[in-house]
């Protein structure tokens, strides 16, 4: 005697498996746009490390030449 | 119809083992962002351009007070 849950059970399953096909290309295209947003952060890296620079060298220049100012500028 | 089932799950199977890997590379790039977030774009871009954007409004307003008073 056949199952009678044998076709519910069926297409439930095939529905299953396309649910799991759709979101494995979701991830995949995820995982593409993810690794084009750490490429992309490399760039920024390179400017903020510029930038790093800039500040510790303006720093060391402000120090040694005695113009560094007090964090309130205003009180004196 | 078993054959066909067997088919079903061996495919599901299949897909769901390159799921869990793809959601590793997920996993693993996310941490890589998380990483370059906080290390460039809020500790060197973030804080450095905000005290850069404080310390020259605070002597803009400085040097147009000292117009005003001329003036």
């Amino acid at each position: 005697m056949e199952n009678p849950y044998d076709k519910v059970q069926s297409n439930i399953l095939s529905r299953i498996i396309a649910n799991v096909e759709r979101l494995n290309q979701s991830v995949v295209t995820l995982n593409q746009e993810l690794a084009t947003v750490t490429q992309k952060n490399k760039q920024l890296e390179t400017i903020g490390t510029i930038c790093e620079n800039y500040s510790s060298s303006m720093q060391f220049n402000l120090e040694t030449t005695g113009h560094m100012r007090p964090p309130n500028g205003d009180a004196d | 119809m078993d054959s066909q089932k067997e088919r079903q799950y061996t495919y599901l199977a299949n897909q769901l083992q390159s799921l869990q890997s793809n959601l590793q590379t997920t996993r693993d790039e996310l941490e890589m962002l998380s990483l370059q977030c906080d290390k460039n774009l809020v500790g060197q871009l973030g804080k450095i351009n905000a005290s850069w954007f404080l310390s020259t409004n605070q002597w803009l307003g400085k040097q147009l007070r000292e117009k005003d008073l001329q003036a």
